[in-house]
């Protein structure tokens, strides 16, 4: 008689509370599996810029032209890509033509003469 | 709104951070440790490697445990003594007023002892049910701390599909093993120190195999919990593991795919991938390093308790009356069941942590 009124209060209270904090922790966890995504996702596209706008300038000093850049990404199936470039240096054909087959960038996205 | 707080720490920290060599201990999660972990890691270098990390706070947590060792075992010295005197004093009267042949004086001493030795005793029960039930929740606490974010940093380092399973169920189960042991465990051992002293006063062997099977029936709750949570912990990573590195897989193929940018996409998710990886191994040290913090001491003081007891009652079995060697036993049991309550939320949390460090995504 003893025995079952110590273990009467957890056998009420167990599927009740087990449920509820199930979906509570579930939701929290998730949340903060989310935030550390777009976290990630921040990294990376700085990242991203950084390195492209390094390859952007070393195929532009290859050319003989001297300029800062700045890349822009575009994020497409949760992956960021070179979306568009600005440039400080005038405009530079075959610098253009090269952006637009090897990064993809389209002439219509790069921008030239850019004033920091 | 503090996690949120750290949380953005850390994003600036890795914004910041170009060399994948060492991890900065979060500094807002050591905020929200329990005191005794947070005067260990304050001890530790912030700029170690998560190996370095894990070494140096074991280091610290033997020194800490040398160190409390001749006051743990001073503690329970006086106690035992005194329980000692009794059965000796309880076994000489006794042996006087057998061979006078009145029996009834000798129920009487028989009673007299089993209540002195409970006396003894109830004070150093209800002292390290305290200590202890004070480590659960300090363990607990933890758990909602730590959890949480080590599942958020194995995610972000390849672990997507894992880190929701397993880490949920980790703080799912610490809850139930929590509340399980204030509502049950705790009661039943109370009830069986009432049961082994009822024994030894009455002579009621009845009362005996009710102390015997609520023993065995807390052992087996403890046990059951932490095999299930292993058993659940083995099924999901085996399951999960292969989803998360196929979908790592099919994303750094459809990366790799594009010429040139495809080349720096892929270099750039490494890098965030390396960075998660140290960060989930800084988070799971801190933790793991922070469960042992909280543990040690009281584990000491119980363990020591435990074999102290379990000595007396060998001690008394030569010494004395059979009664009393069978209390002294039921209460040593008592302080075995407390130091298992302890055992298992400190070793479902270890589990929890030391899984996630050894999973490897890259």
């Amino acid at each position: 008689m003893l025995l079952l009124v110590v273990v009467q209060p957890i056998l009420a209270l167990l599927p009740r509370q087990t449920e509820w904090k199930y979906e509570d922790y579930h939701q929290e966890i998730n949340q903060q599996i989310e935030e550390y995504r777009r976290e990630n996702q921040l990294q990376m596209e700085d990242i991203i810029q950084k390195e492209t706008g390094a390859y952007i300038s070393a195929k532009a000093k290859e050319l003989g032209l001297e300029c800062r850049v700045q890349v822009d990404t575009v994020v497409r199936d949760g992956i960021p890509y070179p979306h568009s470039v600005k440039l400080t240096s005038a405009r530079n054909e075959e610098l253009s033509t090269w952006l637009d087959s090897e990064l993809d960038i389209a002439p219509e996205r790069q921008t030239w003469g850019w004033d920091e | 709104m503090k996690r949120k707080r750290w949380l953005a720490v850390i994003a600036v920290f890795f914004l910041l951070w170009e060399s994948a060599q060492a991890a900065s201990l979060p500094g807002q999660v050591i905020e929200d440790l329990p005191p005794q972990a947070e005067v260990l890691l304050e001890e530790l270098d912030e700029q170690s490697l998560p190996h370095e990390l894990l070494l140096e706070g074991l280091e610290n947590l033997w020194a800490a445990l040398v160190e409390e060792l001749e006051s743990a075992l001073k503690k329970p010295l006086k106690g035992v003594v005194s329980l000692l005197a009794v059965v000796l004093l309880c076994a000489l009267a006794e042996a006087c007023f057998r061979t006078t042949g009145e029996k009834a004086y000798v129920r009487a001493i028989s009673l007299a002892g089993a209540l002195a030795i409970t006396l003894i005793t109830v004070g150093d029960v209800e002292w390290l049910m305290g200590q202890s039930v004070e480590t659960i929740d300090s363990l607990h606490a933890l758990s909602k701390t730590i959890l949480p974010v080590l599942s958020a940093a194995v995610a972000a380092s390849g672990g997507a599909v894992s880190a929701g399973f397993r880490h949920v169920a980790g703080v799912v189960f610490a809850d139930l093993m929590i509340t399980v042991i204030h509502k049950l465990l705790v009661p039943l051992v109370y009830f069986q120190v009432i049961a082994s002293a009822a024994t030894a006063m009455f002579s009621q062997e009845s009362l005996s195999k009710v102390a015997k099977m609520l023993s065995g029936l807390s052992t087996w709750i403890l046990t059951g919990m932490l095999a299930l949570y292993t058993g659940y912990l083995t099924l999901i990573g085996a399951m999960t593991a292969s989803a998360d590195r196929i979908s790592l897989q099919v994303a750094r193929t459809a990366m790799g795919a594009v010429p040139v940018v495809g080349g720096i996409i892929s270099d750039a998710a490494g890098t965030v991938l390396a960075g998660a990886e140290v960060l989930k191994n800084a988070v799971g040290v801190i933790g793991m390093l922070s469960v042992l913090a909280v543990c040690l001491i009281p584990f000491l003081e119980l363990a020591i308790q435990y074999l102290f007891y379990k000595l007396a009652a060998i001690l008394a079995g030569v010494l004395g009356p059979s009664r009393l060697t069978g209390l002294i036993e039921g209460l040593g049991g008592a302080f075995g069941l407390i130091l298992g309550m302890t055992g298992a939320c400190a070793m479902l949390l270890l589990l929890s942590l030391i899984l996630s460090v050894t999973v490897v995504t890259l």
